[in-house]
This record gives structure tokens, sequence and C-alpha cells, in this order.
């Protein structure tokens, strides 16, 4: 097990009114898998008909392999609060919908030797040396800013299917 | 840990009107990226109501200078009252609310954290920000001061308010 690094502070999106949770779920997850990210379903919490509402709990966790030794990982949790089904006519299409508090939180991280390949006192000095003074700069901008736009990407159009008004940024 | 210099604190807008609110906040995107801030919004909540929304963003853009020092810029906005209108003659969407937007500026020097593992390290990095690099830390405050008045240049003369100086 290599060192993770995070690469952003979490990314929250929370929104209060009418939305349609079971898109935003094949959304996320139609977007994980064509990235060729491994999905894993960590958690899913369920917790049907408390007061105000259901409540869920979902955590996902995902990664790819980008070289022998960086690996990127991306960590999703998602919440909603007071959700009750709702029927809405969508373009003349009636519609179940969700109205509740959601939240979505969005982070990644890279992993450096994934593979617990300097393992012993002096490869592991040598593989700090290599990764943390040699190639750092390579391995930051190349696969830490391209994932960090990513989700940030993401998260815009997360905001675009949702329907917010600040979905359109200027990166 | 990393050592904050707070350049300035609580700088607020106030704003009750019609305003176009996906195009300010990309117009506040561009001016931080043409910049060379790079993008790091911690919340977007927005809130539908019956018959208006409400949109809270907090959003603190940084430009690493160099391996020591970076630049921030905290907005935290607030767009209340929200409701879509329509205003004759116009295609263009247009919302009318108040906006209220919070400005605060820090200058961060050792972000990577390498100057703090032992006491005389923590020590050479105060004593040369103080008296070695004295220049360096002004030059990059006064960089951070004209960024920030810049954007509340840019922000006002978007919303078309009186800019007194």
């Amino acid at each position: 097990m290599g060192e993770k690094i995070p690469l952003n502070e979490p990314i929250r999106i929370l929104y209060n009114g009418i939305f349609d949770f079971d898109g935003v779920y094949r959304f996320m997850y139609d977007w994980i898998i064509r990235e060729g990210y491994d999905f894993h379903e960590k958690r899913y919490k369920d917790k049907p008909d408390t007061h105000g509402g259901s409540e869920a709990e979902i955590e996902w966790e995902c990664d790819r392999k980008e070289t022998e030794y960086i690996k990127q990982h991306l960590f999703f949790y998602f919440h909603t609060r007071d959700a009750v089904e709702v029927e809405v006519v969508v373009n003349g299409v009636k519609k179940t919908m969700t109205k509740a508090r959601l939240e979505i939180r969005l982070s990644c991280f890279l992993e450096l030797d994934w593979q617990n390949r300097f393992k012993g006192k002096i490869s592991k000095l040598f593989g700090e040396l290599l990764m943390k003074k040699i190639l750092k700069w390579e391995w930051i901008l190349k696969y830490g800013d391209d994932l960090y736009y990513r989700v940030y990407g993401l998260g815009e159009q997360v905001k675009t299917f949702l329907n917010m008004s600040t979905d359109k940024g200027a990166y | 840990m990393v050592e904050n210099r707070t350049v300035f604190r609580d700088k607020t807008i106030r704003y009750t009107g019609l305003v176009n609110i996906a195009a300010f906040y990309k117009m506040i995107d561009d001016f931080f990226r043409q910049r060379g801030y790079d993008k790091n919004e911690l919340k977007n909540f927005e809130e539908v109501r019956e018959n208006e929304r409400q949109i809270i963003i907090e959003i603190i853009p940084y430009k690493k200078i160099s391996d020591y020092t970076q630049l921030k810029i905290k907005l935290n906005m607030l767009f209340a009252h929200l409701k879509d209108v329509q205003v004759e003659g116009s295609t263009e969407p247009l919302q009318s609310c108040n906006i209220t937007i919070v400005m605060d500026a820090f200058l961060e020097t050792d972000y990577e954290g390498r100057w703090d593992s032992k006491p005389f390290y923590y020590f050479l990095r105060t004593v040369f920000d103080k008296y070695v690099f004295k220049g360096y830390v002004y030059r990059n405050e006064q960089m951070l001061r004209q960024h920030a008045d810049e954007l509340e240049i840019e922000i006002k003369s978007y919303l078309n308010m009186a800019r007194y100086r």
C-alpha cells in the first residue's frame, strides 16, 4: 500500500428541491465506467420512512491504475435527507422524482507506489527520492492536475443534471 | 503547519436587482482562470422553494507562486430571494435577487509544511520571512491585493454598480 496524496478538499454540492435521484445515480455510475475506473460501492445505507421522509447514505470508491507507480482514486459520497417521492409532469410525461435535500461530496487522491515495490529501508529512500524529488512535478502535473479538473468537470455535469444555476464554469 | 497571513478580511459587496446568475458565476471563474488561479469550489448549495430559490457558494481559488508561497482569495456568495424574470425585448435569462459577496485574501507560506518539522527550522523560516525575504513577501502581498481589487472592480462593473474610489 503506497502513499495516498489528497488532491482537493471535498467538493460539496448541496441541493434542496425536486430531482431525479435514480438519474443522478446512473449518470455518475456511467461516468465512472466510461472513464475506465474500477467501481466499488463501499456503503449503501437506507433508512426508509424516518420522520420527514427517508434517508440514504451511499459511499463509492473508484480507482484506476495509471502506471506501475501511480493509481488514481475517487471517493464519492451521497446523502439524501427527508426524501419523498413525488409525481411531476416533465415535457408532458408523468415522471416519479424525489423531493429531498441532497448532498454530494467528490474527492480525489493519488496513490504513489501502489504495488509497494520500494519496501526495504534503502529502496524506500530511493523510492522517495524518485517520486518526491525527481519526478515530483511530472506526476503532479500529468496525473494530479488531470484528475483534479476531471472531478470538477464531473461536478459541473452533475450540477447541469440537477438544473442548478451555477453549472457552467470557465475551467 | 501552513503560515497564513491575512491580507484583508470581510470585504463585502451587496447588490439587489437583476442579474444573469450563470453568466455572473462564469465571469468570476473566468477572472480567476485568466490570472492563473486553480479552481477550488468547496460548497455549492442551491435550495429550491415554492416561489424562489437560494444559492450559497463558497470558493477559495489558489495560485502557487512557488513551492513555498501561494495566494488564496476566499469568496462567500449568497444569492437570496432568487426569482426568474422575463424582461421585455430581451431573450437573456435574468433573475432578480439579493447578492451578498464577502471576500477574504490570504498569503500562505510553507504550504507543504517543510519548515515546521523541527523548532530550529521554524525559527529559520520566521527569521527569513521577516528579514531576508521581506521584499518578496511584500511583493506577493501587493499582487494579491491587486488581484482582489481587480475582482471587486470586475464584479461592480458587471453589476453596473457605482464605483467610487
